[in-house]
Order: C-alpha cells, then sequence, then structure tokens
C-alpha cells in the first residue's frame, strides 16, 4: 500500500447509521485510517479520486426527506459502476436485506463480503476491515519471503554443483 | 437489559456525547420519516412507504429504539405484499415515538424543541 493510511468509504443513505458505523471503527480499528462518507452511490464515485481501499455500501438508497425527489441508484448498480472505475476496491455490502437473492447478485457483480445489518453489524465489520487491510499490508512482505527462499535454494543448488563438478576435476 | 422503548445494552455502549448526538439526528430524522410514512399510506405510495420504513427500522436499530424497529419492520413487510393495512398502526407508531421522546426528555434532557 503506497498510501500511510488505509482509505475507508461507508456509503449509506442513513446519516445517522453512518455516524454511527464511523465512530465505532475509528474507536475500535487497530490502526489509523482515513474514513469518508457518503449518504448516496452518486457522491461515492464523484469522490473516488480518494483512492478507497475498502467500500461498505448498502442496497437501499432512498432520497432525504428534505424535498428531495431525486431517483438513486441502489447498492448492486453501485457495485457494477465500481467494477469500472475502482476494480481493486474491496466492496461489503451492509443492508438490512435479508433476501439471499439480494446477497447473491451483490457477491455476483462483484461485493467480496455482505453482512446483515444488525446491532453488533458494526463489530462484525471491525474484524472483517482489520482482516482485509492486515492483509494488503502483509502480501507484499509475504512476496519478498517467499522470493528470497527461492533465491536462497536456487543459489544452494548451484553451489552443490559447483562443488560437485569441482569435486570429479 | 431490555425495555420496551430501548435496548439498555446498546445505549450503554455510547458515551454521553453520542447519546446526545445521536438521539438528537434519531429524534428529527424518525418524526419527519414517521410523518411522511402516513403521506404514502393516504396516497397509497406503498413503494416509497415500504422504503422509509426500512430507513425507519435501520436508524431505530442504531440507537436501539425496539419497539420503533418492531412496528417499522412489520410496516415495510406489509408495504412490499401491498396487503391490507391498518391506519391505526401509524397512530401506534405515532404514539410510541412520543412515548421515546418523552423517556429521552426526563434521561438525557433531548427534546425535539431544541432542533
Amino acid at each position: 500500500m503506497a498510501k500511510d493510511q488505509p482509505v475507508i468509504f461507508l456509503v449509506d443513505d442513513d446519516e445517522l447509521y453512518l455516524l454511527r458505523l464511523k465512530d465505532h471503527l475509528t474507536e475500535k480499528l487497530s490502526f489509523n485510517a482515513r474514513i469518508f462518507t457518503f449518504t448516496s452511490g452518486e457522491e461515492c464515485l464523484a469522490n473516488l479520486e480518494l483512492d478507497p481501499d475498502i467500500i461498505v455500501l448498502d442496497y437501499y438508497f432512498t432520497p432525504n426527506d428534505r424535498g428531495n425527489d431525486q431517483k438513486l441508484m441502489n447498492g448492486i448498480q453501485l457495485i457494477g459502476r465500481l467494477k469500472e472505475s475502482a476494480p481493486d476496491v474491496h466492496m461489503i455490502m451492509l443492508s438490512t436485506e435479508t433476501d439471499v437473492e439480494v446477497a447473491n447478485r451483490a457477491i455476483n457483480e462483484g461485493a467480496k463480503d455482505y453482512i446483515i445489518k444488525y446491532e453488533y453489524a458494526p463489530i462484525q465489520l471491525q474484524y472483517l476491515i482489520s482482516n482485509i487491510i492486515l492483509k494488503r499490508m502483509y502480501a507484499p512482505k509475504v512476496n519478498y519471503w517467499r522470493w528470497g527462499a527461492i533465491a536462497i535454494g536456487v543459489l544452494m543448488i548451484l553451489m552443490i554443483i559447483y562443488l560437485v563438478s569441482g569435486g570429479q576435476k | 437489559m431490555v425495555n420496551s422503548e430501548l435496548d439498555e445494552d446498546i445505549v450503554s455502549r455510547f458515551s454521553h456525547q453520542q447519546i446526545v448526538t445521536y438521539f438528537n439526528l434519531y429524534l428529527k430524522n424518525a418524526g419527519i420519516i414517521i410523518e411522511s410514512m402516513n403521506q404514502d399510506f393516504q396516497n397509497k405510495d406503498y413503494e416509497s412507504l415500504r422504503a422509509r420504513a426500512h430507513k425507519l427500522k435501520g436508524s431505530s436499530m442504531v440507537v436501539g429504539a425496539l419497539r420503533i424497529k418492531e412496528m417499522a419492520s412489520e410496516i415495510e413487510n406489509e408495504a412490499k405484499e401491498k396487503s391490507k393495512m391498518d391506519e391505526h398502526k401509524f397512530q401506534q407508531l405515532k404514539e410510541q415515538f412520543i412515548r421515546l421522546s418523552d423517556l429521552l426528555k426526563i434521561r438525557y434532557n433531548i427534546s425535539l424543541d431544541q432542533q
């Protein structure tokens, strides 16, 4: 990860849920993260230059009740758009929708995880995000070790060949 | 510990500042949503009613407003099925909201008038 802190987007039409989720993650994550909240998929897409690592998104998006009747895209449509414009982002759908069809469609469209919104979902999300970020942080280091081990193995084989052929002279 | 209005286990996880912020926002938004749900019902706009009930269910879950969450969930399901809905249910929802508002005023001195 080139950035000094992971970037997390939370996308939900419920301001209160966003606030609670942001507070919970800010308090409980064991690392610092830049957390941004958006109340629609459109707003999320307009801010992709912030380079998110993880996007947590809801399924239903209803306009707010302050005279805004604009029709908003739903979570599945948002995943479809994100797949094109931000293919490396880990997408997690977080919704109260318990219909398995919706979960299947979200996963088929490109979401990596589906969490049902319930009282303790913020805790579940906190652990999931921690795992994703730790894997992303350590994946390059694991690769260095793997290549290092292969290089040492090749050197040892060459040394054995050299010694064996030297011994024959 | 759970009473009929509030899930105390959920609320006990909030700091005092969070209680004030969350419940202020909840009272403001839920009040508007409940009014709009009534309008949707009168206009027979079941899709809008379902969406608003769904939103109210989510917000109520965050603050542990148990009864309102259950009632919103029932209305959401009935609106989804477009099944015969009882107007009385909206009255009960309003009354429940008022009960919760009163409880919040007594306990935390949070009230709708502050909005």
